[in-house]
Order: C-alpha cells, then structure tokens, then sequence
C-alpha cells in the first residue's frame, strides 16, 4: 500500500528539484542578490535601495531595539537624523512614498506587539494626499512587513519567486555597490555620501543643474482619505499617551508649484483641525535654493538639521526667519493667505 | 461539499457523480499522476495564457469607443481564446483535483476551436451545460421528435435561455439568440449538401476554411458576451472592419505608441510575442494530443523526457505566468 505513496512522493520531488534548478537564475538573484533586502540582514553595502519599509517594521518587531520614539514618511523624511532629537530613543521609519495610513497600520502593529511608544513624528507632503496603499501588495520596494506569520509566509515565496524585468535586472548591475544603507539598524536614514561630496566640492554646477525644472507631481486627489487616517492616528497616540508631532516637508519650489496647491491648501485646513503641525513649506530661501536639495524633490540633511531645531527649541536659522511655523485652527486661514501671497510673488517664468 | 467542482463545474449529473462518492478510494498512483499533469495545463491556460490576454482585452473593452479596426479585431479575438483558456483552465484545474483525490468528472472541453460547423462547436464547449440543456430543455420541448419548425423554434428557445442563464443582461441574451441562429442555419444548410468526394487539397482546405469560419463566427457573438454595455457591442461591430486611414501607415512607420495602443494593446512587444507563442503551443499540444495522445505515451516513454516534460511546464507556468495581478476566473461569476 505504501509503495505507490512513495513512488508518487518520490516522483513529485524529483519534478520539483529540476523545477528549482531551471529556477535557480531567479532564485540566485531574488535571494542571494537580494535586491529589496528582505533576506539579508547586512546592509553595509547594496546596489539600490531595499524596501525599506518591509525591513524596518521586521527590524523593529523582531528585536529588542531600545528605540521608543519614531519618525514616519515618505522618502523626503530620509533626511531628518534621529539622533538629534533628545526626548527619545528616535529610529526614522521613512520608506519611498510612505502615506499616512500606513503609518496608522505600523504603529498600530508596533504598539499592539509590545513597543513602548513615546513620540511619534510624522512628516507630511504632496504625496501623502495623493497616493494610496491599493497596489503596495505588488511593489517591491513598498510591500509592507505583516503581522501574521502565513503572510510573512507569502511575502517571502513573492519575493522569492518575482521575475525582474530586463530593466531592472540591467541597471541593478549598473548600480555600484555603496555603503548608503549602512545605517538600517541605528538610524534607518540612508546617506548619500557621493551627491553631499559633488555638491559641496562643485556647488555652482548643482544648483544651475536643469534638473531642477524637473517637478515631482502627486498622483489624485486623496485628502479625505489621507486625512481620515491622520484622525485615526492622532485619537490612537492620544489614547495610548503617545506625543504625536506633525510637519510638513519643505517641498522644493519647483515641484510646490506644479503640484495643485489649492489641494495642498485644503489638506493644511483639515489638518490643522486635527492638530497643530510645524510647516515648513511654501516658498522661502530653502526651497527656492537648489543648493539645499538633491533635486526637485528630496531635500539635504541640512534642511533635516535645520527643522529638527526648530520642532525641538523652536530655533529658527536667523537669516531665513520664514522657515519653520507652527500652524494651529486658529491661525491656519492667515498662514494659507501668507503662502498664496508668496506664490503671487514668484515671477511667471 | 465537493470543492473541486464548487464554483463552476463541469456541472455533473447524479448518477455520474452520487456512488462515486459512497465508494472508498484509495491513493491511485496513476489517478494522482492524471490529476497533477491535468491541473499542470490548466493552470498554464488560466495563468499563462488567459491573464495574459486579460490584460490586453480589458485595455480595448474596457473603452472600446477609443478604438476602430485593428485593435477591435485583435481584442475581440484575443478574447475568444481568454474565455475558452480561462474557463477550460478552470474545468482541468477542477477535473485533475478530483482525479487525485480518485473522483471522475465529465471532460467539459473538447477542442471547440477546432469544430469545423456550430452544432460541431457545441458538442466541444462547456459540453456539461449543453448536454444539461439538452436533457432538460430541449427534450422536455420536444426535441427532435417535433414538425421541422419546432424543433428550430426549441434550439432557439435552448439558446436563449442559456444566454439568460449568464446573467440578466440583453447582451448574454443576444449572444444567446446569435448562437440559436447559427445552429439553425448550419443545420439547414447541412441537410441540403451533398456528399461530394473531395480531393486532398480541397478537402483540407475546406476543413481548414470551416475551422476558421466557426472560429470567426463564435468571435462574432463573444463580442456580446464581453462587452459592457449593448452600446459597447454595437460600436464594436460597427467599427470592427472600419480601419482609420492613418492605422495601417502609422504601425508600418514604425511609430511606437501606435503600436503600443493599436497592436500590443496597451503592453509591449515582449508580453505580446510572449500571447502568440503560447497561444500557438496550446493549439499545438491539443492537436497532438487528440491525433498521437502524447500525454498518454509520454507516461509511458523515456523517463528523461517525461520528467523534463513536466518540470518544463512547471517552468513556463513560473516564468511566463502573470501572478502580479488577482484575476478571476471568468465563469465564477456566473
């Protein structure tokens, strides 16, 4: 009876081992290569970026870190240092477009598996009203870390088994090998040693860069939903005794004027009836200076340095006093007139 | 519950099905081999093919009042092959799952693109909702043993219910009715024709112009079937064969989004190439299986080439399959 139990076992691994061999150039890359870092631990040298969102959450949840105090956003967020802020034991959670609900979703799952939370940072810009997590199940370098061990489960043969395109697979090689993740565990930041290195060594040639006119624009409208979710998450760090900060990244003057700004107004006004929130946008001498960004879109650590001082000891830099604000209910109408006014007087190119 | 066959058959009757479920069965070696390689080549249809061409159909039906001619033409037949490689993928999926476990479900596909008239199509498509039509339908009406028009006028009534059986929408009903009529017409038209021996040539051209007819024909009312609205339908047959001036010259130019919107169908050449390639092979393997029953002498031939067979179709399922998107089965929702 056993016999063709066996024979039909034995033939089913049989297929299944030549299967895994014809799959191995995946398998080589997927997991040895490890593009989006999910198999690998060492992040001291990598290609291109991992998800980071996927290996922060595991980082965090999987081991005692210490850390009791996290920064959340998109990829703007990267350069806002963590160990710069002394009220907590900070790790900057940033990941390419993070938006809101899914910084309700991670802190729900950190809080809900014993981290202690005091504060929460959440920076905040054109792409956390416009984008949602609908596809993130299907982008690498989003997919968020789950819960539930069977998902993990699933991640990780998604991972596994995922065929790069030809493009993807050609520029992942073209890419060096740097040290720029190096910093996953302590900070979460990533550092871009070589652009810091080309702007300060050859500052003219980067701030007259055509890149610069190249706008990053938002995708649809989605303020209801991403100010739903920030409501969610102020009444849980409310009712978790978490101290929950909002700011708003600086967006550089290119990218500020092409998004739609009466959207990006309507998103100040229902914030601020939420809560008070630092603002650090608009038009002023950092976001119209090319210098203090990488390019249209991320601004330097600099500028991270600059606004930590100001959520921290409300410490502005003296010679560019617009630059930080603390927008509330009350004065949130006055501050939108401010930024409007600024917008009218930007020369029409 | 019987999940193999739960969502969408093959709809199986209780005499075939009840005792098979009151007898013990035993782990079968051949039973399971049967059932895995079955499931195997559904889900190369359903995953390789199907969804594959779902892409590309939805880019045109989605919309269809932004396109004329060629895009119309390639969707709609593009279709053709998703529903019967999506729906046929499924019948395998379930039949293999049964085999396994040592049931025996009715074949539900018999290689109805290959059917050289509609009666033909129909004894080769979804063969367990026609013969259930038939057994409980059209006998009851009357059948065969009624005065000619009767049993037109029953064929006719069979078909539309069974497009009203899809769903409650004029256009299944349509689609329905434009099969009631074909039948009717192959059936007239074949009790009128003679049988003329034919030489070779002629012969397998005839054959061949009946397959292509029948195939062009049943594209015709998945028109139908597919589209959203009967509005959609109708823009879709206006303008199947209305190819804009600029359409032709602009592909042969080489002009990349032409091609894009009007040939690859809002992907690129590799997904495209990679639609024809398995298209062709799936066309190929049926017809070997039904001349040689390669499947059959695979099980018992070289061992090398039967387990590099398997672990191929595995391969191409893995490599050429599109799992980046939850796509339905089509009849599930039926």
């Amino acid at each position: 009876m056993r016999k063709p139990v066996y024979k039909f076992f034995r033939n089913v691994l049989l297929v299944l081992l030549l299967v895994i061999l014809g799959y191995s150039p995946i398998f080589y890359f997927n997991i040895y290569e490890d593009p989006f870092g999910v198999f690998t631990s060492d992040f001291s040298s990598r290609r291109v970026e991992p998800n980071n969102h996927f290996v922060k959450m595991r980082y965090v949840l999987s081991n005692d870190t210490g850390f009791d105090s996290f920064i959340f956003g998109s990829s703007r967020a990267n350069n806002v240092n963590p160990k710069k802020f002394s009220n907590g034991s900070y790790y900057n959670m940033y990941y390419s477009l993070g938006i809101p609900k899914e910084h309700l979703n991670d802190i729900k799952m950190l809080a809900g598996n014993g981290c202690k939370i005091k504060n929460v940072i959440v920076f905040l810009d054109y792409a956390s009203y416009t984008t949602t997590d609908t596809n993130r199940i299907k982008e690498s370098l989003r997919r968020p870390f789950p819960e539930k061990k069977m998902e993990q489960f699933k991640s990780y043969i998604y991972y596994a088994f995922q065929i790069p395109t030809y493009e993807y697979y050609e520029s992942y090689y073209k890419s060096p090998l740097v040290p720029g993740y190096k910093n996953m565990y302590i900070t979460g930041c990533a550092e871009n040693k070589v652009a810091e290195e080309f702007i300060e060594n050859n500052r003219a040639q980067h701030i007259s860069d055509p890149k610069f006119d190249k706008p990053y624009l938002g995708y649809e409208n989605k303020v209801e939903y991403a100010i739903g979710h920030l409501k969610e998450l102020k009444n849980f760090c409310d009712s978790n005794k978490i101290n929950l900060t909002f700011a708003m990244n600086p967006t550089h003057k290119t990218t500020f004027l092409a998004n739609n700004t009466e959207l990006y107004f309507d998103f100040m006004k229902q914030l601020a009836a939420i809560s008070e929130y630092y603002d650090f946008s608009g038009i002023n001498k950092i976001t119209c200076n090319n210098y203090f960004y990488y390019e249209a879109s991320h601004y330097r650590p600099i500028v991270g340095n600059a606004m930590i001082d100001y959520i921290q000891f409300q410490k502005k830099i003296d010679s560019i006093p617009d630059f930080g604000f603390l927008v509330t209910k009350q004065n949130v109408s006055e501050r939108i007139a401010y930024h409007k006014q600024q917008i009218q007087s930007v020369p029409k190119p | 519950m019987f999940y193999p066959q739960l969502v969408a058959g093959p709809i199986e009757r209780p005499q075939n099905i009840l005792y098979q479920f009151k007898e013990e069965h035993k782990f079968d070696y051949r039973n399971a081999v049967d059932g895995l390689k079955l499931m195997a080549w559904g889900l190369f249809k359903k995953v390789v093919i199907a969804d594959r061409l779902s892409e590309m159909v939805d880019f045109v039906y989605n919309d269809p009042t932004n396109f004329k001619g060629l895009p119309l033409i390639i969707s709609s037949v593009f279709f053709s092959i998703q529903i019967y490689c999506d729906f046929s993928g499924y019948s395998d999926i379930a039949i293999g799952s049964a085999r396994i476990m040592g049931f025996k479900l009715m074949r539900n596909f018999d290689r109805p693109y290959a059917s050289k008239s509609m009666p033909e199509f129909w004894k080769r498509w979804h063969i367990s909702l026609s013969s259930w039509f038939k057994d409980y339908l059209y006998i009851p009406l009357g059948g065969n043993r009624v005065v000619v028009w009767r049993k037109y006028y029953n064929l006719l009534i069979v078909f539309l219910i069974s497009g009203l059986w899809h769903g409650a929408s004029w256009n299944f009903i349509i689609w329905g009715g434009i099969h009631g009529v074909l039948l009717i017409i192959y059936m007239l038209i074949g009790s009128f024709k003679r049988e003329k021996p034919l030489g070779k040539l002629v012969s397998a051209l005839s054959t061949l112009f009946s397959i292509v007819l029948v195939f062009c024909l049943s594209t015709v009312a998945w028109i139908f079937f597919r589209a959203k609205t009967y509005e959609d339908a109708k823009h879709i047959l206006r303008k199947l064969i209305m190819f804009p001036k600029t359409q032709i010259p602009s592909i042969r130019a080489g002009n990349e989004e032409a091609i894009t919107n009007l040939v690859y169908l809002g992907t690129n050449g590799f997904n495209f190439s990679i639609a024809l390639i398995s298209i062709f092979f799936l066309f190929l393997i049926e017809y070997l299986q039904s001349k040689y029953l390669i499947a059959q002498k695979l099980s018992t031939g070289n061992p090398i080439l039967r387990w590099g067979s398997y672990a191929s179709l595995i391969l191409l399922i893995l490599y050429f399959g599109v799992f980046n998107k939850s796509i339905q089965f089509i009849y599930f929702q039926f």
